[in-house]
């Protein structure tokens, strides 16, 4: 199967304010010059905070020790303005080191809802859940199988390519789960697999099948997701459990 | 009667060596002498190979003798041969210890081991550095890891899920900020509110949110203080998995070292030594990401070092105990040290970086050292003594043993000593040591005395021959010709200013072949001959006699006044020996001698100016007491004397002028002159007996070379001390002179005879009554005594009854004028 040149424009990775996600930004960087794109950090910042200084019975735990302490706000603007610049020195070491565009951006909002409109139709947004405590993220992804899910859109093909380009790159298998919600989505999703030949395993899936899709990826030892993030929502697909796992990660295909 | 002596034959001057009586053509034909085949030391080599065979503490030896008579060659050959029978030593590592790092340990293994260790760890380190990686790559150690990571993850993750969703369910959301967590509350459709929509609920909800936050803190808090013991439990399991994948690829590898050194039970201790620190820091064998300070800090290379073997001692291509010698023998050299290398400023070493000295390399066997080289090395003599003590070396840097550093350095394991140390220096050394260092008989018991000189005969003249044979080997020179043999074994002779003894100074005689050769070659001989060997001589002295020309050319010009002809009363020639490093020559002076009236005292001009040595002194006080005992034993010596080596202006010692400064004195006593063709040397004892001096050969050719210069005139020679003629070994020009007659050695035995050479007049016997016949030199002398003496005693009576005639300026002439005019 073909894939495009340069098929993403950029490759988004969505970080949590609480992590300098490291392991996150390096696995954006190295995907990045994977397909000579750019890499755009999107700082994620709770909206909530922004009104929780003004509580009067807010005190802050310490994450790494546990101590209470008052939050007030101008301390925390001073920790978020500290955590950017750690993120943008990161970003600057990693374009220097694998000859990429990087910069950052803070989006107010939540991890999982408030990132896509960001997205540009040939972007990719990479979400990594506990990324941060993996010691060795691209290793362990090597002969992990990445999963893919079709829905029978206009969007397969593409996602399917992104896969199968992501699976060359790491030496990996792809392995797709079609969910169709009618016959002709079935057909679009089987002429998609069709044109892909032997390098993609096929996993039938009922769209009733969707909840279990979690577990699926955990018993065939998947590391990553590659999904159109609208179909996702389209068939109200949760990833986050499974990026809540440890070192997993999903693209997702505005 | 004392007779005018002959003078002495031809013969006598120079003992020939006569080349036809050699029985060989040239040295080529002779079986060169052996390394140890030294001339007359049996002594010498009997005691050192008693040093180096014996057994026990303390039995090293001391090889003493002059410089240049082949010490170093000859104990060098003999203990080349007692090591060649003596096995191998072992070699000698050091390696980590890794429970105290400065500290390292001494590893003894048998010769080629060493190496084999060596190579064997460095080789299982280079293979672990890759084994070790790609176990840990493997996906089932991989699954494992991350099974347990994943666990740890999950755990906290849930933890922290659970509380969330707690949180939620009583309408309390969890916040993560950049540092921590906070409590917001939530409207019923789970969104926060903010603080304006949280005043206008209810008191009582107000109330109960903030006691579900603060409920939810205490539990965030608890949660989160447990997540320290989640990791030390997920980092023992993660250890564990990690040693449990250590000890099998690490036992593999070193089981297979292990195996071939089983039959030494040290270095298999290390080897698992070795293993269970690999096991411990296998973290040092996978791949890192890489520090900003990489290459400026220890690196992960370095950190391998401490598996390495340090071969401080290979033996492994030995064939037998070795034979060392250190040139310079400094503290560091001699015992070893540890090295530094600087990093960030600072000195770092660890125990690749200890060297072996001296002792390591001669350990079982056999260490030569030049004694004044390491007693002029600081502290070097110390060292080595601490060494024999404790029949042990331990390395201890200078600055360390000085306590001039503080910091930590390397504290070795210190390492048995087994070998015989040959120190090899001068008598004076070991005679200062000897007297002045309470160690040294202890630790040296053995003393080789090195002679300078042999009895010469036809065997050690042929011993000789054979010397110049292996010489001409060593130094691919041409072969002597017999005739040239016969000239340096003169030449050794001459060396050992004695005709019936030869010098065994090697370095002297190996010297005058090779330019002896050189000669050779330049005139195409295909040997060297006799006139090669002469040339050699002649260009030598050439080379070094530019102070005696000029000496010899201001007595030529009369700058220096010495007499070679006609006589002269109370005047004489004298003879000294000027030694310019290695080269001597014969000094003329003139000796002068004043007699007055007095009260017996001689008065030696040397000594009174502080130029006359001790020994000098002593030969003055000699002939005053012999004038007393010979010519004033019933009277009182009233006699004022004084003797001076004219135009003197160093340091006059020896009493080899003593005979010629008592002719001087008779002769100014008995106004009898002295003949100025003859010169004099010999030294005298209170019976007037003529004592032998040293130097006699380059003082008869120095007063030869005077006339010779000025051009001979009848009578000229030199008088020398009967003792004396067994050490002439005169030049040839010298012996050619006296073949003619141009110029003579005498030898007399007595004053007496030396006075009637010198004078021309009988000296005189003492008859029964004690008196010298009136016209003899001796009588002469006894009634100028005697007449001193009633001058005196008139003098002594006058001035008591108060006319006083002053005796100064009265010479004996004077005195008997007024005599016979009274």
């Amino acid at each position: 199967m073909n894939s495009p040149a340069n098929p993403q424009a950029r490759i988004l990775v969505a970080i949590e304010s609480h992590l300098i996600d490291r392991q996150a930004l390096q696995l954006g960087a190295e995907i990045a010059a994977l397909w000579q794109s750019e890499l755009v950090a999107l700082c994620v910042a709770a909206q909530e905070l922004q009104h929780s200084p003004a509580f009067p019975f807010v005190t802050e735990i310490d994450r790494v020790s546990a101590a209470r302490r008052e939050l007030d706000a101008s301390r925390l603007l001073s920790a978020f303005r500290v955590w950017r610049r750690q993120v943008d020195a990161q970003l600057q070491r990693l374009a220097s080191v694998h000859r990429i565009s990087a910069t950052s951006e803070v989006v107010p909002g939540r991890l999982w809802s408030d990132l896509l409109p960001i997205a540009g139709a040939e972007d990719l947004l990479l979400v990594t859940g506990t990324a941060a405590f993996a010691r060795h993220p691209i290793a362990r992804r090597q002969r992990r199988p990445i999963a893919v899910l079709l829905f029978g859109t206009k969007r397969d093909a593409r996602v399917l390519a992104i896969a199968a380009s992501l699976g060359r790159g790491f030496h990996a298998d792809t392995v797709a789960f079609a969910l169709a919600a009618d016959r002709a989505a079935g057909e679009r999703i089987a002429a998609t697999l069709e044109e892909a030949g032997d390098t993609v395993a096929r996993m039938p899936c009922a769209p009733g099948d969707a909840a279990r899709l979690v577990q699926a990826f955990e018993e065939l030892g998947c590391r990553w997701l590659v999904a159109s993030r609208s179909d996702l929502a389209a068939f109200a697909i949760d990833p986050q459990p499974f990026l809540m796992r440890p070192n997993r990660a999903a693209l997702l295909v505005p | 009667m004392s007779e005018s002596p002959a003078a002495l034959p031809p013969e006598l001057l120079r003992q020939l060596c006569r080349g036809e009586d050699l029985p060989f053509t040239t040295t080529a034909e002779l079986e060169p002498l052996g390394d140890d085949g030294a001339i007359g030391q049996q002594r010498a080599i009997d005691a050192l190979r008693f040093g180096i065979g014996m057994t026990g503490d303390g039995y090293n030896v001391f090889a003493l003798g002059p410089e240049g008579i082949g010490k170093f060659d000859l104990v060098r050959g003999i203990v080349a041969r007692e090591a060649a029978s003596r096995p191998v030593p072992n070699d000698w590592c050091y390696v980590d210890n890794f429970e105290t790092p400065n500290r390292p340990l001494a590893l003894s293994l048998p010769p080629g081991r060493g190496r084999t260790l060596r190579d064997d760890l460095r080789r299982m380190v280079q293979e672990l550095r890759a084994a070790l990686p790609a176990a840990f790559r493997r996906d089932e150690f991989q699954a494992r890891q991350e099974e347990i990571e994943e666990e740890f993850q999950t755990q906290q993750q849930q933890s922290l899920h659970a509380l969330r969703e707690r949180a939620r369910a009583q309408g309390v959301m969890l916040i993560e900020t950049p540092t921590g967590f906070v409590f917001a509350p939530i409207d019923d459709k789970g969104e926060a509110i903010n603080p304006l929509q949280f005043e206008q609920l209810p008191a009582d909800r107000q109330q109960r949110i903030k006691d579900t936050v603060a409920a939810l803190q205490d539990e965030l808090q608890r949660s989160i203080k447990q997540f320290p013991n989640l990791y030390r439990e997920m980092h023992d399991k993660l250890k564990a998995l990690q040693r449990e994948m250590a000890e099998f690829t690490v036992g593999n590898a070193i089981e297979a070292v292990r195996e071939r050194y089983a039959d030494l039970p040290p270095v298999d201790a290390h080897l698992q030594r070795v293993q269970a620190d690999i096991i411990d820091n296998v973290d040092l064998f996978l791949p890192h990401a890489e520090s900003p300070l990489s290459g400026l800090v220890q690196d992960g290379e370095k950190s391998f070092t401490r598996y390495q073997v340090n071969l401080l001692i290979d033996n492994g291509a030995r064939r037998h105990a070795p034979v060392e010698f250190e040139d310079l023998p400094t503290h560091g050299n001699l015992i070893g040290r540890s090295e530094y290398r600087a990093q960030m400023g600072t000195l770092l070493t660890d125990f690749t970086l200890i060297t072996a000295g001296a002792l390591h390399r001669a350990n079982g066997g056999f260490l030569l050292l030049d004694a004044r080289r390491v007693l002029t090395q600081p502290y070097a003599w110390e060292a080595l003594k601490r060494v024999l003590r404790s029949r042990e070396i331990r390395i201890e840097t200078l600055e360390r043993a000085l306590g001039l550093v503080s910091t930590a350095t390397l504290e070795p394991e210190p390492i048995p000593l087994d070998l015989k140390v040959v120190l090899i220096g001068d008598r004076q050394l070991f005679y200062l040591l000897q007297a002045y260092d309470p160690d040294f008989g202890d630790l040296f018991k053995v003393n080789a005395d090195f002679d300078d000189r042999v009895t010469r005969d036809p065997a050690t003249t042929l011993e000789f021959a054979r010397l110049f044979a292996a010489m001409t080997v060593r130094h691919r020179l041409l072969p002597l010709a017999r005739d040239a043999v016969a000239e340096a074994v003169e030449y050794a002779a001459r060396l050992a200013a004695d005709a019936e003894r030869l010098s065994i100074h090697l370095g002297s005689i190996s010297d005058l072949l090779r330019e002896a050769d050189y000669l050779a070659r330049r005139q195409a001989h295909e040997r060297i001959e006799r006139d090669d060997v002469r040339g050699a001589i002649a260009q030598r002295i050439q080379r070094s006699d530019r102070l005696r020309a000029r000496s010899y050319e201001e007595i030529e010009r009369g700058t220096m006044l010495v007499a070679t002809s006609g006589s002269a009363i109370g005047q004489i020639n004298g003879l000294s020996v000027i030694q310019l490093g290695n080269f001597a020559f014969g000094q003329p002076s003139r000796i002068t001698a004043t007699t007055r009236l007095g009260d017996g005292k001689v008065i030696d001009i040397e000594r009174e100016t502080e130029l006359g040595g001790a020994f000098h002194s002593k030969g003055v006080l000699i002939l005053s007491n012999y004038l007393a005992a010979q010519y004033a034993r019933e009277l009182p010596l009233s006699l004022a004397a004084s003797l001076a080596f004219e135009q003197s202006y160093g340091m006059v010692d020896g009493d080899s002028a003593s005979l010629a400064e008592l002719c001087a004195l008779l002769s100014s006593l008995a106004e009898v002159p002295i003949r100025q063709c003859l010169a004099v040397t010999g030294s005298v004892n209170q019976r007037g007996e003529v004592q032998a001096i040293g130097g006699v050969n380059e003082k008869i050719e120095g007063f030869f070379d005077v006339c010779r210069n000025r051009g001979f005139a009848p009578g000229q020679g030199v008088v020398i001390p009967a003792a004396n003629v067994k050490h002439l070994m005169l030049r040839h020009d010298v012996v050619d002179a006296a073949q003619t007659g141009t110029f003579q050695v005498f030898a007399v035995a007595t004053v007496d005879a030396a006075l009637t050479l010198l004078t021309g007049i009988e000296a005189g016997s003492r008859n029964a009554d004690g008196v010298y016949p009136e016209d003899s030199v001796n009588g002469r002398v006894q009634r100028a005594l005697e007449h001193f003496s009633r001058r005196r005693q008139t003098f002594f009576r006058s001035e008591r009854g108060a006319a006083r005639p002053d005796g100064n300026g009265e010479t004996p002439a004077t005195v008997a004028a007024t005599e016979q005019a009274q």
